[in-house]
């Protein structure tokens, strides 16, 4: 074990389902820190088009002339000249899984990834430190054009279509962690789905961090043609080391007219680790969009997913939970940005926080000028366990439009001792109605999520309650 | 009930047992602080009605002892841009009923910050604030609670309305909770609508233009607020000045 890991026995049984690692002898060809010489050598090493080249570079000019954000959670502590931004773990993304390595295998097995392929999805993507290791689509949504492939190989095969729209949604000027991921970008997800396709089962990718202090900047790129329909589902994790790690990804998802998406994201990142990822939809005319997300490591996360209603009758759903434990700052929240007439927003987000953890709704509801009979609507809730974890619910509304009808409710507390005493009542121990409690409190969020990942996020609830009461 | 007035430039009140507990601050003074002891019940209204267009800046800070309840009333109307600032401190037991009512014509800009600090255990509050924009008006409105780890026990909301009167009217609201204690209930509300569109399609249905049954709206609104004033006489100039700007 190296001399920096945390002893495992300090751990909880929930942090060392995550914190089992791989050597990671291809660190040995990286370096950390950050200049232009690693950018141009990350795009030579990808073969990448000119044009993707000066993307990088320009946002790199932009990464140096933004300031780190003046609000939330105080980032000066992550020192950013002691990331490694690009690792490379295999030379080549597997089409089979018996061609991944084995020590990366291991890692995924640990975590069900080929077994749930096996029986509930339609595609599987798997990222390891900054390359994609594996990638599969199930025959019938590939005969129907369904495009499900890591964004590097989607660069080289679909480079029209990946360059109309990659960086279109986040722009690189958007924040200082946006101008970044676009000078590093590495890996991620290319998703395309045709006109008119509806693919039943979810697609999944699960990105991992295993190396010390890595930074992970994947980026996935998700097209949803006219009327089409698709779930697509992330997860994440990293082991812990005691040293800062960096994940600031990018989402970008556009949806076309008629079309329904949902992306799912599952978010245990270790709790050193820096969450800094940014989201966004583009939602057309009577599309819907859905955002079901859970966040439960890191050290400081900052996410707050967008959608950009644009077209008349666009719509969308952010319904979210986040769990603050020991040392955790979870500032999490939505934004949706309404532009155009008869547009809908629903966000639902709820939190907990002990052991001094801190949770933090922050959200954005802008009603445009256009934006005629927009409706929105903003619920969020807060679970405080103890006396020493804080919750701030910062919930920012800006009306351009006096046909807009806009509510917003929000509610914190603890416990419900009467709750706690009828579970006690019917045999149950403290800690064991306790974590009932709340995963009833979460459920309007965990039932959006299929059963599999409802089970285990249920689980993850339980696991962070050990020790909550009593 | 006597009411004292706030005399110009007055910038520190006591308010004790043997004081009046009704003052009326007619924005005499940029910044104000009233502290208020122990067991003291007071009624406060802050009434900004001023011609002039000059922009303007208050700020008015409460401290509130001791199982003391307080009563407030915020009025804005006029002409002139202005920043307004409101602070209230809750110790032990204490409570606080703060309402305020800004009614804001042609281009006219407000920002409102209002801070409600609980820092003792077993404070109360309800603050309630309404916001009309008509013309081209704006409004920034930042309503924070803030319950301190000591508050245990405390009990605090905040609802927030914003009715849009005109096509130009802009408004954003902040009601933020930030919360370091476990044991409180917290919560707050905000709403921004034109107005009820049930109320208005009755008032239409009735035969009233749609600026009639605004204006209908708007008076409904203003008697609510100004009926909460224990001084009938003030709530009567109150409501008498915000339907003369209708």
């Amino acid at each position: 074990m190296p001399q920096e890991a945390i002893d495992k026995s300090q751990r909880n049984s929930h942090d060392s389902l995550w914190d089992d690692y791989d050597s990671s002898s291809y660190m040995s060809k990286t370096r950390k820190g950050l200049d232009e010489d690693l950018i141009r050598f990350i795009s030579q090493e990808k073969k990448e088009p000119d044009w993707m080249l000066s993307l990088r570079l320009e946002s790199f000019k932009i990464y140096q002339s933004l300031a780190l954000p003046d609000w939330g959670p105080k980032l000066d502590k992550l020192d950013l000249k002691n990331i490694t931004y690009y690792a490379r773990a295999t030379d080549q993304p597997a089409q089979n899984w018996d061609d991944v390595p084995i020590d990366i295998k291991n890692t995924f097995n640990k975590l069900g990834i080929p077994q749930a392929e096996q029986e509930v999805l339609a595609g599987v993507g798997a990222q390891y430190e900054s390359t994609v290791i594996y990638h599969s689509l199930r025959e019938e949504y590939k005969e129907q054009g369904v495009i499900f492939e890591d964004l590097d190989v989607a660069l080289r095969e679909h480079e029209d279509l990946v360059r109309r729209y990659f960086m279109t949604g986040i722009k690189p000027g958007l924040h200082k962690f946006s101008a970044l991921h676009g000078a590093v970008w590495s890996g991620g997800t290319f998703l395309y789905i045709p006109k008119g396709v509806r693919v039943d089962l979810p697609l999944q990718a699960y990105f991992r961090m295993n190396a010390k202090g890595m930074g992970q900047f994947e980026h996935t790129l998700i097209i949803v043609e006219d009327n089409a329909q698709a779930h697509y589902i992330e997860g994440c994790s990293a082991p812990r080391y005691g040293a800062d790690s960096l994940h600031a990804g990018a989402v970008e998802i556009f949806v076309a007219p008629g079309a329904r998406f949902r992306y799912s994201s599952v978010e245990s990142w270790s709790k050193d680790a820096y969450n800094l990822n940014t989201k966004r939809a583009i939602v057309e005319e009577n599309a819907h969009m859905e955002w079901v997300g859970g966040n439960f490591g890191s050290h400081v996360t900052m996410l707050y997913p967008c959608s950009v209603l644009k077209g008349r009758g666009a719509s969308a759903d952010h319904l979210g939970v986040a769990f603050a434990g020991q040392g955790q700052i979870q500032d999490t929240g939505a934004k949706v940005i309404h532009l155009a007439p008869e547009t809908s927003s629903n966000i639902i987000m709820k939190s907990i926080s002990k052991d001094s953890g801190q949770s933090i709704y922050r959200g954005l509801v802008d009603i445009e000028p256009d934006a005629a009979g927009a409706v929105a609507n903003i619920k969020c809730d807060a679970l405080i366990l103890d006396e020493e974890s804080i919750s701030d619910t910062i919930p920012l509304i800006k009306v351009k439009n006096q046909s807009a009808i806009i509510a917003h409710e929000a509610t914190a507390g603890k416990l419900n001792d009467d709750d706690i005493f009828y579970l006690r009542s019917r045999g149950l121990s403290e800690e064991r109605a306790a974590a009932l409690i709340v995963n009833g409190f979460i459920e309007p969020i965990v039932k959006e999520l299929p059963l599999e990942y409802a089970v285990e996020m249920n689980r993850m609830i339980e696991l962070e309650m050990e020790g909550s009461v009593g | 009930m006597a009411i004292r007035k706030l005399k110009d430039n007055e910038s520190l009140i006591h308010i004790s047992l043997a004081d009046e507990s009704f003052l009326f601050d007619e924005a005499s003074s940029q910044a104000t602080q009233i502290r208020v002891e122990a067991g003291v019940c007071l009624n406060y209204v802050f009434f900004f009605n001023s011609s002039s267009c000059q922009e303007v800046n208050y700020q008015r800070e409460i401290f509130i002892g001791a199982g003391a309840r307080v009563k407030t009333f915020l009025v804005w109307l006029g002409r002139a841009n202005g920043h307004l600032k409101f602070i209230s401190q809750l110790s032990t037991k204490s409570s606080i009923e703060h309402r305020s009512l800004y009614f804001l014509l042609d281009q006219q800009n407000l920002k409102i910050i209002e801070e409600h600090n609980f820092i003792g255990p077993e404070s109360k509050g309800r603050f309630y604030s309404n916001g009309l924009l008509a013309g081209q008006s704006q409004v920034n409105c930042n309503c924070e609670i803030n319950i301190l780890p000591k508050a245990q026990d405390s009990d605090s909301r905040i609802d927030l309305k914003l009715h849009l009167l005109s096509p130009q009217a802009k408004g954003t609201i902040l009601p933020a909770l930030k919360i370091a204690a476990n044991r409180v209930r917290a919560g707050h509300g905000a709403t921004t609508a034109s107005f009820g569109p049930e109320d208005l399609f009755y008032l239409r249905s009735r035969g009233l233009s749609e600026d009639q049954a605004k204006s209908l709206l708007v008076q409904s609104a203003a008697r609510l607020f100004a009926n909460q004033i224990p001084d009938r006489e003030l709530g009567k100039k109150v409501l008498d000045a915000i339907i003369e700007r209708l």
